[in-house]
């Protein structure tokens, strides 16, 4: 109950700090879960609002809260797409023609691994995310995942030997298009 | 920073390398903050109009099925809610919050009711307001009051249809308590929580 004098630390601005020190950390690792920015940044918002809606629980790790929550709102959104294969995202940032139409080595070269992540099965990405970007344990991705120590360790090993299976691909594919313009 | 199956490979570093000029728009905190409040404001407008609702329906027959009985036991009734006390006099008796006829239908996880003749209370709780924002967070037209040693706000008229049902929102930290009466007049009910009401 809140005294008139004496008020106790604002919740507001406990959030606000965990905002800015968290949310481009949990952005990226939405735009590598999702397809677009513009869904990246609404998963985002969403999962921010519900853990400040229990914030009272979420405080005592904020970070392992969202991101928890994060990847619920992504998986909802799959499951969305899922039921509504009419349903697409506007591709503003990583669909493979931009790539290949980029006018420089720098543009081009950004837009590579986490098109490469995107393609990589559900399980294997959230998990790279969530030890790669998110640092969380293997503990923590585990409980956050909803899934077994033993299937991080191994869905992380074959997601990084994918993921070089893909890059190699990708970039001799980058190789023969420099030789061979279209 | 490239990334080759020839290379070393160090998926962290790449992808901070990669994604370092994403970043969320400035002032993300405020807009989750502001959608939080207008989804709060929401909810509350539908609790209190599930409140009048279950008022004007159910303290008639209420007030019809307790008038006659007797008090539980002498003296003052305190009806507890988490650490809180309100200290009710002693025409009043508890009741079932689900089923008093001032129940807010709203399923809330905790509530606790007490009935007199021709009054109800009931005390539940509700996700808080924003601390320190109370002037931006109360619906328009809460009229904001000093109850005892706390800040509460009363619903404004408009949530009230019946003039019958009366609701004072006490702001915490952790969740708001949220005392309603019908039967009881906006200034009895203030009073009556201003002496009744303590903390453990």
């Amino acid at each position: 109950m809140r005294r008139v004098l004496g008020a106790p630390p604002s919740r507001e601005a406990e959030f606000t700090e965990f905002v800015e020190a968290a949310s481009a950390r949990l952005l990226r690792a939405a735009l590598v879960l999702l397809d677009t920015r513009e869904e990246a940044e609404d998963a985002l918002q969403l999962a921010l609002l519900r853990t400040y809606r229990r914030w009272d629980r979420a405080r005592q790790a904020p970070e392992a809260y969202s991101r928890t929550v994060l990847v619920n709102v992504c998986r909802e959104r799959w499951r969305y797409r899922g039921r509504h294969p009419e349903v697409k995202g506007v591709t503003t940032d990583a669909s493979p023609q931009s790539v290949v139409l980029s006018f420089t080595e720098a543009v081009d070269r950004r837009h590579v691994l986490v098109r490469v992540l995107r393609r990589l099965p559900a399980v294997q990405r959230e998990v790279l995310v969530f030890r790669y970007m998110l640092d969380a344990s293997v503990a923590d991705t585990a409980a956050a995942l909803d899934i077994a120590e033993g299937t991080v360790k191994s869905a992380a090993s074959r997601g990084l030997d994918q993921l070089r299976i893909l890059l190699s691909a990708e970039y001799e594919d980058k190789k023969v298009r420099r030789v061979h313009p279209r | 920073m490239s990334i080759h199956a020839d290379d070393e490979f160090n998926l962290r570093l790449a992808l901070d390398s990669e994604l370092d000029d994403v970043k969320p728009h400035a002032g993300l905190a405020d807009l989750v903050i502001a959608r939080y409040r207008k989804g709060r404001r929401r909810r509350f407008a539908g609790v209190v109009g599930l409140f009048v609702v279950f008022v004007g329906i159910g303290v008639p027959a209420g007030i019809a099925s307790t008038s006659g009985g007797a008090p539980d036991g002498a003296g003052p009734v305190p009806l507890r809610l988490g650490s809180y006390t309100l200290t009710l006099p002693d025409r009043f008796h508890l009741t079932d919050a689900k089923t008093a006829p001032c129940a807010t239908g709203a399923g809330a996880a905790q509530a606790t009711a007490a009935v007199a003749s021709g009054v109800c209370v009931l005390m539940f709780f509700m996700p808080p307001a924003s601390p320190g924002q109370a002037d931006r967070d109360v619906p328009r037209g809460a009229r904001e009051v000093t109850v005892g040693h706390y800040r509460a706000w009363l619903a404004p008229p408009g949530y009230t249809l019946s003039g019958d049902g009366t609701a004072l929102v006490i702001e915490g930290d952790n969740q708001d308590l949220v005392i309603g009466a019908s039967g009881l007049s906006r200034s009895a009910l203030v009073s009556l929580v201003s002496t009744g009401l303590s903390a453990a």
